[in-house]
């Protein structure tokens, strides 16, 4: 396995900063900053490397030997994390979730974004920064009110109930971020649609919304990590029918059943299956991500 | 234009608004009720008691005021280290390069350290958690920093660093400030990638280092995201809670060495039966959170710079 | 200080039924209302349903899904299908226990029935302070499953109803009969032609030799020092008679100081400042200290009896788990006292919907058939008496608690939160060579005379 022992940059990196302008400081600031990206690099490859290997561990070799390669190629984990954890039907939970919280949230924080970005209008400001705000506000505190006001109108341990906690809890970064994003699209294109008589509705969805289509991307992207790994609000909203659970829960719960009675093959074979929509995922869309953050500043 | 303004910014905003006002504002507005009660958070009674709650919070010797100290350390600590690794990394990733035929890019390896390093993001918190508190455990228990430090003749905490007040939350920043780091070098990145080449290249023209470069052009530029990181970060400074749940001794141990303020809002609401004492500790966290945000948006505001 | 605590004669702010908990409207105010609108459960004269369940009528159940996992509870509920086939059963097992019940609770609509452990259990003092827990009396009293003529309590061990008990009152049905001890292999010593020690000054002769083979004599789940507790409070009444330990619990003045107590804290300081422990304990969890322990690489560890069972996939096959409980000192008083009693407590919430329903689903429990199931499926001890199991954990026990006067559960820990929170990290530091006899000592008394002065904090006393 990977040791933490310094890789040494590739041959071509000094003599690239040698044929270049300032040659001594280049050369020694070259050295230690490729050696210092290649270490950090490696922080964040071997543990995950490690997680890796550990899937394919017995239990007994987990605990007794963690940094051990595996004796043989251990399947079983991933049976086990699969059926045991429910970790395919948890999927399946989380995706008939996310489509409609991911949708709503875009759609709904995508509108009200671009109200607030393009028109002026009383009580402008106030909404915005009671949408800023609400990114301080600590879910914790939500949760007992939470659970009593969705089970008066009977959407307690409902699929819909989570949805629509989802899109609210979402939206303060998504306002925020996206305000910031229309309020960059310059206005001259906007002016010549009004011009060709296109209403408010048509200026937005056939006009607007394909020009932020990079800053909804990565709000969209951003959105889905965060709502994959929303744990408490699906604990305590989706807490009546295990059966129900998205898969942050089933990763808790095997996480916290390994304390119990130390299935951590299981564990570790599960967090693999978890890890490896969400990064093909950030793999495709790695572009659109980039291009759509450069807009996040506060203007 | 100007007809139909109203309904069409009634009819964008309704929704939106509405279900906010109702999940998230209203939520709150109840949890600040709660917090003038003395609600333990299994039963349906109890009794108001005006502020004691607040009152008692700042006596609590015991959890509360050694969390805020440490999510105070926190608050600094954080924003500061993941900036400056972020904004290292994404200027040694798109623009330490040396020019080849006059265009200026990232090291060699960029594009490999890049998707690297944004990898913790995609992990769930639980996993992070497992994950550090090996790379933090004792020698003679795998431990890979203490094995890695006894490997070249240097010291380590015996019991790892984890069940050492001197090191622990000093371990569990590291593990926000490793997680964090990814989002904000593409932020930076991209940020970056809208200053214009040219500007680089008159500098590079004009016999310019690589540290006058960042100091001089990027650095200026990049102000308004570097501000934004900052709230961003002090967001999550200020929500930490899991690692060190997950990770730490008894939850905020040794000996409350790593209680934060998320932790003890946990702890009493589910562990001891206070929830109304939790529910105002969450409410001076939410109003802290507001201020500081507003400070540092008030005297971070800078010239615009337009290019 | 804090000084906020749940305490009695609150008033129900919103009613049962009303919109509960900070209703809509935030000028909700209080509305005088009772809390005992609930019904009671009596016992009748039919044996076969004493409770008079109605037959049709769904039952809650909702099990603690940790170490013992939920099979068990799913073939409780057959038997209680059993008898009542027309009842809907709904069971949820869930290792979150507070943050899924805590909130049914508060509205009014708790579960039927609840077990309520593991690291997420609500905390029962302050159920009990809030008056949402039913009396198990009625059970008690109620004839047994098995013999009409014996009644439930007269079936159950000796001692296992203490931990549920609340100033007399009878809360909570720890279902599971465990004792901690101190856990050696037996082939290890044979082995090493290493015998048991059977005093503490025996121990410690032995440790030096015990470290020459290259082993440490002692680990413990250095992360959670929750393990040393009854280890410290077993080596203090062992040798001063049990008095000095429910001192302890009853907030007596000076009982921390008293001699027993401080020889005790010496006794585990002096097993760090000897070199006598495992190195890099402090920094480890339970499964870590188990498993070092399962590689020989500690001799002894403090741990329950469930140790063989919890360690199953782990230890070697030649393995030999022999509890040897905690080495008195010389001259101890009591030699044979012994932490042991019910574990894992399961609750009937007050405003249970189906109340009679839950106190038969606990009858079935403690039927013959139901404490073997549970025995049978998790390979631990019962709490039911005359019933016979084969696993190592229930021999453990049975080795371990002979004489039903040496039987004692510390209670203080799950009296007063604050002092729980108080004697984990003392007794972490204590081992760790952080603190010494005298500062751990010091610390103890003064969060207890803090605990005993605060008034608003409820007070719960030992019977007799």
């Amino acid at each position: 396995m990977a040791t933490e022992t310094p890789v040494k940059p590739p041959a071509e990196a000094p003599a690239k900063t040698r044929a270049s302008g300032a040659p001594r400081e280049g050369a020694v600031l070259n050295f230690f900053s490729q050696g210092f990206l290649w270490l950090w690099s490696l922080m964040v490859i071997v543990p995950v490397v490690w997680i890796v290997m550990s899937s394919f561990k017995t239990t007994r070799e987990i605990a007794s030997a963690p940094l051990a390669l595996p004796e043989s190629f251990h399947w079983q984990n991933f049976a086990n994390a699969w059926t045991n954890g429910h970790i395919g039907a948890f999927f399946l939970n989380t995706l008939q979730v996310m489509v409609f919280s991911v949708t709503g949230t875009m759609l709904l924080g995508a509108m009200a974004a671009y109200v607030l970005a393009r028109y002026q209008f009383f009580g402008n400001r106030i909404i915005y920064f009671g949408f800023a705000a609400g990114m301080m506000f600590p879910v914790f505190l939500a949760l007992f009110p939470l659970f009593k006001t969705l089970g008066n109108v009977g959407l307690l341990n409902t699929y819909t109930g989570l949805i629509i906690v989802y899109i609210a809890y979402s939206l303060p970064f998504t306002v925020f971020f996206l305000t910031a994003f229309f309020r960059t699209l310059p206005t001259g294109v906007a002016e010549a649609a009004i011009v060709d008589g296109a209403g408010h509705y048509r200026l937005f969805f056939q006009v607007m919304l394909p020009m932020a289509k990079p800053g909804l991307i990565a709000i969209t992207i951003f959105n889905i990590i965060g709502q994959w790994n929303q744990f408490l609000l699906p604990l305590v909203l989706m807490g009546r029918n295990p059966d129900d659970a998205v898969i942050s829960q089933g990763l808790a719960n095997l996480a916290m059943r390994q304390g119990y009675e130390g299935d951590s093959g299981a564990l570790f074979a599960g967090t693999v299956l978890a890890m490896i929509p969400i990064f093909i995922a950030y793999v495709l869309f790695q572009r659109q991500i980039q291009e759509g953050l450069t807009a996040g500043a506060i203007k | 234009m100007k007809h139909g303004r109203y309904p069409f910014i009634l009819s964008f905003l309704a929704l939106p608004v509405g279900l906010y006002a109702w999940l998230v504002i209203l939520p709150f507005a109840q949890a600040f009720q709660i917090s003038l009660t003395d609600w333990s958070g299994s039963s349906n009674s109890f009794d108001y008691i005006g502020f004691d709650n607040y009152v008692n919070l700042f006596k609590d010797e015991r959890f509360v005021l050694p969390a805020l100290r440490h999510t105070g350390i926190i608050l600094v600590v954080l924003p500061v280290a993941t900036i400056a690794l972020g904004l290292f990394f994404a200027f040694m990733l798109n623009l330490g390069g040396r020019s080849r035929q006059g265009r200026i890019e990232g090291v060699a390896g960029s594009r490999f350290h890049k998707v690297v390093y944004f990898f913790p993001q995609v992990l769930s918190v639980a996993i992070v958690g497992i994950l550090w508190k090996q790379v933090y455990a004792p020698e003679n228990f795998g431990g890979l920093i203490t094995g890695t430090l006894s490997a070249i003749g240097l010291p380590s905490p015996v019991n790892g660093f984890l069940a050492d007040k001197r090191f622990v939350l000093a371990a569990v920043i590291g593990v926000l400030v490793w997680s964090a780091v990814g989002f904000y070098l593409v932020f930076f990145s991209s940020a970056m990638a809208s200053i214009p080449r040219d500007i680089y290249e008159a500098a590079i023209i004009d016999g310019a280092g690589r540290f006058q470069m960042f100091f001089k052009i990027t650095l200026p530029l990049l102000w308004d995201s570097v501000q934004t990181a900052w709230i961003y970060l002090s967001i999550v400074a200020l929500d930490v809670f899991v690692l060190v749940y997950l990770m730490t001794p008894e939850q905020g141990g040794p000996d409350t060495a790593s209680e934060v303020v998320g932790g003890v809002i946990w702890k009493y609401a589910f562990k001891h039966g206070e929830q109304a004492f939790a529910s105002a500790i969450g409410v001076v966290l939410f109003f802290a959170a507001l201020s500081l945000a507003v400070v540092s948006l008030r005297f971070g505001r800078r010239e615009q710079i337009e290019y | 200080m804090r000084t906020t605590r749940p305490i009695f004669n609150r008033r129900n702010l919103l009613g049962a039924t009303a919109a509960g908990l900070a209703a809509s409207s935030l000028g909700a105010c209080a509305t005088s209302g009772s809390d005992d609108d609930a019904e009671e459960v009596t016992v009748g004269d039919d044996a076969e349903n004493p409770f008079g369940v109605d037959p049709a009528a769904p039952l809650d159940v909702v099990i603690f899904d940790g170490g013992f996992g939920n099979e068990y509870a799913v073939a409780h509920q057959a038997i209680y299908n059993e008898a009542f086939p027309d009842a809907e059963i709904t069971h949820l097992a869930t290792q979150a226990i507070a943050e899924t019940q805590q909130p049914r609770f508060a509205e009014g609509k708790p579960a039927d029935v609840l077990d309520n452990s593991g690291a997420q259990q609500i905390p029962m003092d302050s159920l009990v302070s809030d008056g949402e827990l039913a009396e198990l009396t009625p059970l008690l009293d109620a004839p047994s499953y098995d013999d009409p003529s014996v009644t439930v309590r007269d079936t159950l061990r000796d001692g296992v109803l203490t931990s549920g008990t609340f100033n007399g009152e009878v809360y909570a049905l720890n279902y599971v009969f465990s004792a901690w001890t101190v856990w050696y292999d037996a082939k290890l010593f044979r082995d090493q032609g290493w015998t048991p020690p059977t005093t503490w000054e025996e121990m410690l002769a032995l440790c030096p030799v015990i470290k020459e083979a290259g082993i440490a004599p002692w680990t413990y789940a250095g992360q959670h020092p929750v393990y040393l507790y009854d280890l410290l409070l077993i080596l203090a009444g062992r040798h001063g008679g049990v008095e000095v330990i429910k001192a302890i619990d009853e907030l007596e003045p000076d009982a921390w100081r008293n001699e027993s107590v401080v020889k005790a804290a010496e006794a585990l300081a002096a097993l760090y400042t000897e070199g006598y422990i495992l190195e890099g304990t402090p920094g480890i969890d339970h499964i870590q200290s188990q498993t070092a322990f399962n590689e020989r690489k500690a001799a002894f560890i403090p741990c329950g009896s469930w140790l063989p069972n919890e360690q199953a996939s782990i230890a070697p096959a030649d393995f030999e788990y022999m509890p040897m409980g905690v080495p008195p000192f010389e001259g101890s008083v009591q030699p044979g006292l012994i932490s042991a009693g019910g574990d894992e407590p399961f609750v009937v919430p007050k405003n249970a919907t189906n109340l009679a329903g839950a106190y038969e689903y606990l009858r079935i429990m403690l039927s013959k058939e139901g404490a073997q199931i549970f025995g049978d499926t998790v390979q631990a001890a019962t709490i039911v008496k005359g019933v016979e199991l084969d696993n190592p954990a229930a021999k453990a026990t049975d080795a371990l608690v002979s004489n039903p006067d040496d039987l004692f559960q510390p209670q203080f820990r799950f009296w007063y939160t604050k002092m729980n929170e108080e004697v984990r990290p003392a007794l972490g530091s204590l081992l760790s060579g952080e603190s010494t006899a005298a500062e751990f000592i010091d610390r103890m008394q003064t969060v207890a005379d803090e605990t005993a002065a605060d008034d608003t904090i409820e007070k719960f006393h030992h019977e007799d």
